[in-house]
């Protein structure tokens, strides 16, 4: 009785230090991995990274992809709140949990299924004869421009932003627009005095968090994608897979790259909010 | 007699069919604090909200200096508020909120030396970047009744600014309210359920009951000569006898036995609590209820009666 009493705290912190080791301990091979030159440590990889033409044509594609999906994810679930979230009582928020229950492939075969050109659509159109020839339909998956891709991950990411910014919404201070309004404030004056501050750290972290799962996930665009340009994870896959043991390490440099850049990004995104964060979870509002 | 400053005219209030409150008429002179008491869920609050635009009047008119306040914008209404929480904005410093609604007409410069000097003047001025949550609660609520003076509204509202703090603070706040307000000549409603709160701070009270105003008046005017039942039991000490009649609790005594001259009622003896140096007796009536009475040098007894002298019962004289 008296162990567990004094090693209570440690009993409840392992499973905590378990994920830490796992992710941390992963991070720690694939990082030593990445230097490992044929004699010994080696920063070679990195800077060989960027004489792959195919690598950078990868991290612009991947860019590109995972800023518009995010972009338009955050912006198309952020107004779906904002209009609606006056109307949702607490039993309506079940349902923004449906669409999470299916995993990013499941919804990329689905979007595969239905937009492609032998897909359910060009199929019921060309049944109900608006369309002559299925190679008429536009090419929406596995395209060079990514559109399946896009649409896959803005059609699934919706849901996640709506789960992320349905509480902080349902939990504005209403009291401040009340005080906000007698001391003369407008609508803007509301949202850039309560609303954004309240919003904002809610936004930042979920932006970070899709774009980062964009920017490293494989199914997807291994799924959806052309072979040339590649996403970066099919590109690092790849990599991983190849007979030639230098792309292999080039992978895991590849990788750590992303996750350092990521991490950075965090990183300072959460020093820069913190105080606020701290500063509203102090406020004296009721409701 | 010069016109009212502030004139309330048979306003209403309805929320679905239900009657928040009925036909209220009143007015102000400019620099006098009304206060308004009475019991929670009588429409105070909603009466406050409902001048400052938080929300809609049913039916009747203000009017402010001779203007109509219903037919302008909340945020173009010369009326201030204070809240119950002093509802300063968490993630600003002290300088920052109370110069907040300055800033959005004059511009951050003005509004921040106008700021600095107000806080200087109810002593805030060393807290400046202070936050909020570095303030204590009198601290808090002083700069929210300086934000909301720092736009020189005509007219001020107060929704129970105190009920958050504790007695002490309460105490203290209070009286530096009035005095500040006075020192202002802000014409203001003050709302409370605190009798000995409505007295302090305000000039006259009103008291509202049962969705009207039952009484308004100077405070001695409504201790010693409540219209009614209601206002006598919210707002005097006394005892009703019934719908017509009441007695001044301070002339009641408490016996052993029953008298021939006056009224009495047979009562219980709770327990006593000393006042000024005059000891009081709390007793449970037998026919219901509980009132406080002078307990002379009575010793105390479980059983006996409230005796009512004859000579000093009163009439209500409903206007």
């Amino acid at each position: 009785m008296k162990w567990r009493q004094t090693n209570g705290l440690i009993l409840l912190l392992l499973p905590a230090c378990a994920f830490l080791l796992l992710a941390g301990g992963s991070l720690l091979l694939a990082f030593m991995e990445s230097v490992r030159g044929e004699s010994g440590f080696s920063w070679t990889y990195y800077s060989a990274l960027f004489d792959r033409r195919e690598l950078v044509d990868s991290l612009l594609y991947s860019l590109i992809i995972t800023f518009s999906s995010t972009l338009v994810s955050l912006a198309a679930g952020w107004l779906i709140v904002r209009s609606f979230y006056p109307f949702i009582d607490g039993n309506g928020k079940w349902m923004v949990w449906i669409p999470m229950l299916f995993p990013h492939f499941v919804w990329g075969y689905f979007v595969l299924l239905l937009l492609g050109q032998s897909g359910l659509i060009s199929t019921f159109l060309l049944q109900t004869g608006l369309l002559e020839d299925r190679t008429l339909f536009p090419v929406l998956v596995q395209d060079q421009s990514g559109i399946g891709i896009f649409i896959t991950y803005v059609w699934k990411e919706i849901p996640f932003v709506i789960l992320m910014l349905l509480p902080v919404y349902l939990q504005l201070p209403k009291q401040f627009k009340e005080v906000n309004a007698v001391l003369g404030g407008s609508g803007a004056d509301w949202f850039k005095t309560v609303e954004w501050p309240w919003v904002k750290p809610v936004m930042f972290e979920t932006a970070l968090i899709i774009s980062a799962f964009v920017f490293t996930a494989y199914e997807v665009p291994g799924l959806l994608g052309v072979s040339y340009p590649q996403m970066t994870p099919v590109l690092a896959y790849e990599w991983f897979y190849s007979a030639s043991q230098d792309e292999r390490t080039m992978a895991f440099a590849l990788l750590m790259f992303v996750a350092l850049i990521f991490g950075t990004i965090a990183l300072i995104g959460f020093a820069l909010m913190n105080k606020r964060r701290m500063l509203l979870s102090k406020s004296s509002h009721r409701y | 007699m010069s016109l009212p400053y502030l004139d309330v005219k048979s306003v209403s209030k309805t929320f679905d069919t239900n009657n928040i409150f009925t036909d209220l008429s009143f007015s102000l002179q400019k620099g006098e604090i009304l206060s308004l008491a009475g019991p929670s869920g009588t429409g105070k609050s909603t009466l406050l909200r409902c001048i400052a635009g938080l929300d809609y009047f049913s039916q009747g008119e203000v009017m402010i200096e001779g203007s109509d306040l219903l037919n302008k914008q909340i945020k173009h209404r010369p009326v201030g508020m204070v809240f119950q929480q002093a509802l300063l904005f968490p993630h600003m410093t002290l300088l920052e909120n109370v110069a907040y609604g300055k800033k959005l007409t004059d511009g951050k410069k003005q509004a921040y030396e106008m700021a600095r000097s107000y806080l200087k003047e109810v002593g805030l001025d060393q807290q400046l970047n202070q936050y909020p949550h570095e303030l204590s609660g009198g601290q808090q609520q002083r700069a929210a009744l300086v934000r909301a003076l720092l736009l020189k509204p005509k007219l001020l509202l107060l929704d129970e600014p105190f009920s958050s703090l504790d007695p002490g603070l309460r105490k203290d706040l209070r009286e530096w309210v009035r005095a500040f307000l006075k020192k202002e000549d802000m014409t203001s409603i003050f709302v409370t359920h605190d009798k000995e709160e409505a007295m302090l701070l305000g000039d006259r009270t009103a008291v509202m009951a049962e969705g009207r105003i039952q009484q308004i008046g100077y405070p001695e005017e409504l201790y010693h000569s409540p219209q009614n039942a209601l206002v006598a039991s919210l707002y005097s000490d006394v005892i009703v006898l019934d719908k017509t009649r009441y007695c001044p609790a301070e002339k009641a005594r408490w016996s052993s036995e029953k008298t021939v001259d006056g009224e009495w009622f047979a009562a219980e003896w709770v327990n006593e609590t000393y006042h000024f140096g005059r000891r009081y007796a709390h007793v449970l009536l037998d026919g219901g209820g509980s009132i406080t009475i002078p307990a002379g040098e009575q010793h105390s007894a479980l059983k006996g009666y409230v005796i009512i002298p004859e000579d000093e019962i009163r009439y209500f004289h409903a206007q």
